[in-house]
C-alpha cells in the first residue's frame, strides 16, 4: 500500500455558521478529525474490478460520523463509498475503479476522509495501481445460460465466431481479477460497453447463423449491431440461372454483378436496406433465381432442391402464380402464357402471399390476372375460393376468378398495386386485397424496335445494344408514343408515307431511343454491341467541333463518349446530313452543322487511334471545305443558315489493318 | 500573436493600434466588466483563444504548457494523426461591394489595421477563404449588373463597380495574406441569356429559349450554355490576371430562389446541363484547377420536392461527375445533417459552407455565438467540409449599403459593423469571432482527426484537426452553462484546458 500523506485537518467552515456555533453549544465543532488507521487497501487491480479497503476509526471527543472513500483519476473523482461509521471500530468496503474509453493503465488516489459529528475530518490517501481488463480471453454468456469464450484478436479486442442466433443479449465477463475469485461483468449502456451494467449488449443479425461476435476493452466498443449475413448468389451472364436454398431476412450479395441495388429488384422478394444491401423478403426455402442482364431483373422462382417449380401445398404453403394479360415482370409479359407469362408470389409471411405491379410498364389496361395453383393450368382461384375480394375498387372479379379492371375505373398513373392473398382460412376462404403503393424503381417501359426489347438505361434512356437490321427493312416500334414525330435522322432512315425505312447497310447496329428529347440515335457495333471499327466493319466515326447530334447545343466536340459512326449508305460510301443552323441553337432537330465553323475529322474506333489520312475534297466539296488539318469551312465561307448539307464520305477498308486511312469527301447543299 | 492583444485591447481598453475605435458586442451592453488586456506571456506551449457568449472575454489569447503524459482523467480526449480526411481550405466572409465600400470609406491605416486583424497569418485571425459575386448581387451599391449586360460576349468587361470597390479591397487583402482563395458566385446571368418567365419550373424548351428580360427568376437559355460558360472562362481570367486565386465557382447563388434582388433559377437538371458545358469550357482555357461547386443553397432545397438530392443528381450522371468538384450550401432552410446524406453518397466530392448571415430576424451575441459555431463550423467540418464562408464581412450600422432593389436584404449584419458616422468604430459581431477562431487554429491544408476516450456530453462539441506544419488546432464550443474539463493525450504530453460554460475557444500546439 502506497501511503501518501495523512494529516488532520481544521474544519474550514463560513464565519457566519462558526457565530451561529458559538451561539448554540449543542453544536459543538472540532478542529481535529478522527483517527484513521487504513489497514489494508487493495494494491492493484483492473479498472472496472472494486478496490476493496479495511480502515479503522475512533474518536474519543465525538461520535463519529462517516468514513469516504473518493478515488481520483488525476485531479478527478470517479468514485466515492460513504461508510456510516456509528462506533469506533474497523469497516470494510469497496469503491469500483471505472473504466472509461481508451484511458491508459496509471495511479489512481484513493482518498478516505473520516469525518466526525463536529466536523472533524481526517485525510488518508492511498495510491491504487490499475490496469485496463487484460486478459487472454473473456466469455459470452446470453439469457439462456449458453456460453461462448472470445480470444483476444489483437491489443483489447476480443472476438468469438459461432452460430449465434439474430438477436443476441450477452453479458461479457472477465476471468477472476483477484483471489476471491470476483470478475468483471460488461454490459451495455446504449452506447458502449460498461463495467457492472447489467443490462445486455445487445448483439444482432439479420438472420441467426454464424458471425463474429466482438468486443474492445480499450474502446469500449462492441458488434455487431445489425449485421447483416449475406448468402452469395453467384449469377453471371454467362451462367445466369440458379437455385438457392435461403432464409427470409437473409442479405444477399452478388459477386459478379455491379450494383445490383441499383437493378429493377422485384419488390416482392427483394429490398434494399439503407446501406446497399440486398435482403431476401420471402419465406425460407428453395429459390431459383433466373438473371436478365439486359433488364437488370432477376425473376424468382419458388422451387424445391431440385429445382422444380412448387405448387400450392396441402397447407397453402408453397407458391401460388399469376398468370393472365396484360401484366408482367419486369415489363409486361406474354398472355396466357405459363412459362415466360408466369409470376410467382412472394410468400412473405407462412401463406400470405404477395404480387406488385408498376402501373404502366408491368401493368396496363386490359389487365386480366388470375391465380394458380401450380406454374401452369390446372388447380386455380375462381371466385367461390374466395372469403373476401377488395380490389380498392379498381378491381373487380369474374366469377371464373379472373381479376380485371373495374368498368370506369382506371389505374393511378405512375403507382403500383399489391396484391395479397392470405391463404390462412383455407384455400377455400382465400382473401385478397389489392392496393395502390407507390411504385418500386420507377415503371420499366417494354419498349421494342423490330420487335427487339429496348433495355432501360435510365428514366429517359432506353437502348437496344445490338440488333441486326437489313438495308431497306422496316422500321417500327412498340411501346413509345407518336414515334412518326421523332427525329430519325435522314442518313440511316428513309421516312415514307409508310414510316421508316432503314438506309444504311445490312449489319449490327445499336438504337438509343431518348424519350425526353424524342430522337433516335444509331451507331454501327459488332454482333455483341461493342463499337465496330473501320478495320473490321468499316465504320467510321466522327468528332469535332461544329457537327452535333440531334441539335447544335450537343455538339459532338473532341468527346468519345458522344461520338456517332457515319451511316454507311452503301459499301464505302458514308454519308451525314444536317441543317446549318447557330451554334446556340438547341431547338432545330437535325441541325448538325453549325453554319459558321466547322472544324471535323474522321476516326477508324470509337475514339482515338486509327483516323483519316489523305483527305481528297471533290470539286463541290472544295467550294465550303478545306482540309488543313481537320476539315474546316473554307476561307470566308459561311454555310446557308437553315439550308441542308450533305457531307458524302467514300473510304475503303479492304486491307486496311490501322493507322491513317485515306477518304475523298464531298460536301454539298441539298 | 500580435492580433490578439491589438483586438482585446482595442475592444475592451479603448486602445486601438489601428487608430479606430471599437465597442462591445451589441446585446451586451449590462455593464459587466470584460477582460484585461492580455499581459504578453512568455512562449507557452499551448495558446488558447476563448470567447464567452455574455461578452466578458471576447477572443482572448492566453498560454499554458503541456502536462505530464500517462494521464488517467476521464476528460481525456485522445487522437490520432494518422488521417486522410479532406484537408481545410480556411474560413472567411463575403467581399461584397457593400463591404469593400465601407472599408474604403475608412482611412487607410485604419482599414489596413482592420485587414490585418483579420486575414494575416501572422500578426491577426488568418482568414484565408473569402467569396464574392460574379456581378452584382444583393449587397452591391446601386444598379444591377453583371460583367456582360450588352447581348454577346465581346461585350464582356469588368463593371466599373467591381474596379471601383471589390478590386482595391482585395488588392490590400492579398497584400496581406497572398494565400487567400475566392470562391465567385454569381446571383444572376446576363439578362440576355435569361430565358422563360418568373416562377418558371418545367423544361419545355420553346419556353426555355423565350427571351425573358428581369433581374430575377427566369432560367438560363439553352442556347446560351457556351456563351455562360465563357462569360465564367472570362471573369476567371479577368481575376486571376488581377492576382485574386479564384479557387472555386458556383453555377449560381441559391439555384431555387426565384426572388432576392438578382436571382436565376436554375434546378439541378439545369446545372445538371450547364455543367457539362462550362466543365469543358474551363479545361479549353487551362482553368481546370477552378473547382465547380454546385447548388449553392440551403439544405431543405427549399422544400421543392423534385429538387431534393440536388447535387447527388448531378453526380449520377458520369459526364457531370468529372466535372463537379463539390456542393456549396447555405444554411437559411434544413439542418446541417443533410450533409450526412450528401457526404455518403460521394464521400469523394467536396463540401462547402458558402453563406450564412445574421441580421435582426435572429441575431443575439449569446445565441449565435455557440450556435452557428456548432452548426455552421463543426457541423460543416466533422462532415468533411473544406470550408466556410459567411456572408457580408463589413455592413454598417444601416446594415449596408444594400441594393436598393425590391427583395435585398436589408436587415442583416456584417460579420462586423462600422459606425456610418465615423467609419473607425467598429463592432465585431458573432460571425466575425466564429471565423476568427475557426482559422486561427484551423489552417489550410488541415485534416480532421479522429478522437477517442472521453465521450463529449450533449451540447458540448470539439474537433482536433493535424495542421500541415505538425501543429495540432482544436475548436470547442460549450453551449451549456457548466464548464468542462478537458485533457487532450499523447504519449508525449498532455494539454488540460478546462473549458468555461457558454463559450467558444480554440487551442494551438505544436506536436
Amino acid at each position: 500500500m502506497n501511503r501518501y500523506i495523512k494529516f488532520p485537518i481544521m474544519l474550514i467552515a463560513g464565519a457566519s455558521l462558526l457565530a451561529s456555533c458559538l451561539r448554540t453549544p449543542e453544536f459543538r465543532t472540532t478542529d481535529k478529525g478522527p483517527d484513521m488507521t487504513v489497514n489494508s487497501c487493495t494494491e492493484s487491480t483492473y479498472m472496472g474490478a472494486d478496490i476493496k479497503f479495511s480502515v479503522t476509526v475512533s474518536d474519543d471527543d465525538f461520535a463519529l460520523s462517516t468514513l469516504k472513500a473518493k478515488l481520483f483519476y488525476d485531479e478527478a473523482e470517479v468514485g466515492e463509498t460513504v461508510v456510516r461509521t456509528k462506533e469506533n471500530g474497523t469497516y470494510e468496503g469497496t469503491v469500483n475503479a471505472p473504466l472509461y474509453r481508451d484511458i491508459p493503465d496509471g495511479i489512481a488516489s484513493l482518498v478516505f476522509v473520516a469525518q466526525n459529528v463536529g466536523m472533524g475530518l481526517t485525510y488518508d490517501t492511498v495510491y491504487v495501481s490499475l490496469k485496463r481488463p487484460d486478459f487472454q480471453s473473456l466469455t459470452l454468456s446470453d439469457q439462456d445460460g449458453r456460453t461462448w469464450q472470445m480470444s483476444r484478436s489483437e491489443g483489447y479486442r476480443y472476438e468469438v465466431t459461432a452460430d449465434f442466433p439474430a438477436q443476441l443479449n450477452g453479458i461479457v465477463t472477465t476471468p477472476a481479477v483477484n483471489s476471491d475469485g470476483d470478475v468483471i461483468a460488461f454490459g451495455w449502456n446504449g452506447s458502449e460497453l460498461e463495467a457492472g451494467n447489467e443490462n445486455a449488449i445487445p448483439f444482432s443479425a439479420n438472420i441467426s447463423g454464424e458471425y463474429t461476435v466482438s468486443v474492445d476493452l480499450m474502446s469500449l466498443s462492441a458488434s455487431p449491431f445489425n449485421h447483416v449475413i449475406s448468402e452469395e448468389i453467384d449469377l453471371s451472364e454467362a451462367s445466369p440461372e440458379a437455385v438457392f436454398a435461403l432464409r427470409q431476412g437473409a442479405g444477399l450479395s452478388f459477386p459478379m454483378i455491379e450494383s445490383v441495388s441499383d437493378w429493377d429488384l422485384d419488390p416482392d422478394f427483394f429490398s434494399v436496406d439503407d446501406n446497399k444491401n440486398v435482403i431476401f423478403n420471402a419465406v425460407d426455402g428453395h429459390y431459383k433465381f433466373r438473371a436478365d442482364f439486359g433488364a437488370s431483373f432477376i425473376k424468382v422462382l419458388p422451387c424445391d432442391a431440385a429445382g422444380n417449380e412448387l405448387a400450392m401445398g396441402s397447407g397453402c404453403d408453397g407458391a401460388v402464380w399469376a398468370i393472365g394479360q396484360n401484366f408482367g415482370k419486369p415489363v409486361i409479359g406474354p398472355s396466357w402464357n405459363t412459362t415466360d407469362g408466369a409470376y410467382a408470389f412472394a410468400q412473405v409471411s407462412p401463406k400470405v402471399f404477395q404480387f406488385s405491379l408498376n402501373v404502366g410498364g408491368q401493368i396496363k389496361e386490359g389487365v386480366a390476372l388470375k391465380i394458380y395453383q401450380q406454374m401452369g393450368w390446372g388447380g386455380e382461384f375462381v371466385k367461390n375460393n374466395f372469403a373476401s375480394f377488395d380490389g380498392a375498387g379498381v378491381f373487380v372479379m369474374t366469377e371464373s376468378g379472373d381479376i380485371n379492371i373495374a368498368e370506369g375505373a382506371k389505374l393511378a398513373d405512375k403507382k403500383a398495386y399489391r396484391f395479397t392473398l392470405d391463404l390462412n382460412g383455407g384455400a377455400d376462404a382465400a382473401v385478397l386485397k389489392v392496393r395502390e403503393v407507390e411504385a418500386a424503381g420507377g415503371a420499366v417501359l417494354d419498349i421494342s424496335v423490330n420487335g427487339v426489347k429496348a433495355d432501360r438505361l435510365s428514366k429517359s434512356i432506353y437502348k437496344i445494344k445490338a440488333m441486326q437490321i437489313e438495308k431497306g427493312a422496316s422500321v417500327s416500334f412498340s411501346g413509345i408514343d407518336n414515334p412518326d414525330g421523332w427525329y430519325a435522322d435522314p442518313d440511316h432512315f428513309i421516312r415514307s408515307a409508310s414510316g421508316l425505312s432503314f438506309n444504311a447497310v445490312s449489319g449490327y447496329y445499336s438504337i438509343e431511343l431518348n424519350l425526353d428529347g424524342e430522337y433516335l440515335t444509331v451507331r454501327r457495333v459488332k454482333a455483341d454491341g461493342s463499337p465496330a471499327t473501320f478495320k473490321d466493319e468499316g465504320a467510321i466515326t466522327i468528332m469535332g467541333w461544329g457537327v452535333a447530334h440531334p441539335v447544335m447545343t450537343s455538339q459532338l466536340a473532341w468527346d468519345t463518349g458522344a461520338l456517332i459512326t457515319l451511316a454507311e449508305i452503301e459499301d464505302g460510301v458514308y454519308q451525314f446530313t444536317g441543317i446549318a443552323v447557330e451554334e446556340t441553337d438547341g431547338t432545330t432537330m437535325g441541325g448538325r452543322f453549325r453554319y459558321d465553323y466547322l472544324s471535323v475529322k474522321f476516326f477508324g474506333q470509337a475514339g482515338w487511334g486509327d483516323e483519316m489520312g489523305n483527305v481528297t475534297l471533290t470539286d463541290s466539296a472544295k467550294k465550303l471545305v478545306a482540309v488543313p488539318g481537320n476539315i474546316e469551312l473554307a476561307d470566308g465561307v459561311e454555310l446557308e443558315n437553315g439550308a441542308v448539307y450533305v457531307m458524302t464520305v467514300k473510304a475503303d477498308n479492304s486491307g486496311f489493318s490501322g493507322g491513317t486511312f485515306d477518304c475523298s469527301v464531298d460536301f454539298v447543299k441539298k | 500573436m500580435k492580433f490578439t492583444k491589438i483586438l482585446i485591447f482595442s475592444l475592451f481598453a479603448g486602445i486601438c493600434a489601428c487608430n479606430c475605435t471599437t465597442e462591445k458586442p451589441s446585446g451586451n451592453d449590462d455593464g459587466t466588466g470584460s477582460e484585461k488586456p492580455v499581459i504578453p506571456a512568455p512562449e507557452h506551449d499551448v495558446t488558447a483563444f476563448l470567447t464567452k457568449c455574455d461578452g466578458t472575454v471576447l477572443f482572448a489569447e492566453s498560454g499554458f504548457d503541456f502536462g505530464k503524459p500517462g494521464s488517467m482523467s476521464p476528460y481525456q480526449v485522445t487522437y490520432d494523426k494518422n488521417t486522410d480526411s479532406p484537408q481545410v481550405e480556411g474560413f472567411g466572409l463575403a467581399i461584397t461591394t457593400a463591404t469593400a465600400f465601407n472599408l474604403l470609406k475608412m482611412t487607410p491605416e485604419d482599414r489596413t489595421a482592420f485587414l490585418t486583424e483579420t486575414f494575416s497569418r501572422e500578426n491577426g485571425a488568418g482568414s484565408s477563404l473569402i467569396r464574392v459575386s460574379i456581378g452584382a448581387s444583393d449587397f452591391c451599391l446601386k444598379d444591377n449588373y453583371t460583367w456582360c449586360d450588352t447581348k454577346g460576349l465581346e461585350n464582356f468587361a469588368v463593371h466599373q463597380e467591381d474596379r471601383d470597390y471589390l478590386f482595391p479591397v482585395l488588392k490590400e487583402i492579398y497584400a496581406i495574406n497572398p494565400d487567400v482563395k475566392i470562391i465567385g458566385s454569381p446571383w444572376s446571368c446576363p439578362k440576355w441569356m435569361k430565358g422563360a418567365q418568373y416562377g418558371y419550373e418545367g423544361y419545355d424548351s420553346a419556353v426555355l429559349e423565350r427571351d425573358f428580360d428581369s433581374w430575377t427568376s427566369g432560367r438560363l437559355k439553352p442556347s446560351c450554355y457556351r456563351d455562360y460558360a465563357g462569360y465564367f472562362v472570362k471573369w476567371i481570367q479577368v481575376m486571376k490576371a488581377e492576382g485574386f486565386d479564384i479557387h472555386a465557382v458556383t453555377m449560381q447563388n441559391e439555384p431555387l430562389n426565384h426572388g432576392n434582388s438578382m436571382s436565376l433559377f436554375m434546378p439541378w437538371r439545369d446545372q445538371l446541363a450547364f455543367v457539362k458545358v462550362l466543365g469543358p469550357a474551363l479545361a479549353e482555357a487551362g482553368l481546370e484547377d477552378v473547382k465547380i461547386l454546385l447548388f449553392d443553397h440551403n439544405y431543405n432545397y427549399d422544400n421543392k420536392d423534385d429538387q431534393i438530392n440536388y447535387p447527388l443528381n448531378i453526380y449520377a450522371d458520369p459526364e457531370a461527375y468529372r466535372w463537379a468538384a463539390g456542393s456549396a450550401w447555405h444554411n437559411y432552410g434544413g439542418n446541417v445533417y443533410e450533409l450526412d446524406n450528401i457526404r455518403a453518397a460521394n464521400p469523394e466530392k467536396d463540401i462547402y459552407f458558402t453563406e450564412a448571415s445574421i441580421g435582426e430576424w435572429n441575431y443575439s451575441f449569446d445565441g449565435c455565438l455557440v450556435n452557428d459555431f456548432s452548426s455552421i463550423f463543426i457541423g460543416t467540418l466533422e462532415r468533411g467540409g473544406k470550408g466556410v464562408t459567411l456572408w457580408n464581412l463589413m455592413l454598417d450600422d444601416k446594415k449596408g449599403p444594400y441594393s436598393p432593389h425590391d427583395g435585398s436584404c436589408k436587415t442583416c449584419y456584417g460579420g462586423v459593423t462600422i459606425n456610418s458616422s465615423d467609419y473607425r468604430t467598429i463592432t465585431p459581431n458573432t460571425h466575425w469571432y466564429n471565423m476568427a477562431h475557426a482559422s486561427s487554429v484551423v489552417k489550410p491544408g488541415a485534416r480532421l482527426m479522429k478522437t477517442g476516450g472521453f465521450s463529449f456530453p450533449s451540447g458540448f462539441e470539439c474537433l482536433m484537426f493535424l495542421n500541415p506544419d505538425n501543429t495540432v488546432g482544436v475548436i470547442v464550443c460549450n453551449k451549456n452553462a457548466s464548464e468542462q474539463q478537458l485533457v487532450f493525450a499523447n504519449t508525449k504530453f498532455t494539454v488540460k484546458y478546462t473549458m468555461p460554460g457558454k463559450a467558444i475557444a480554440s487551442l494551438l500546439w505544436q506536436e
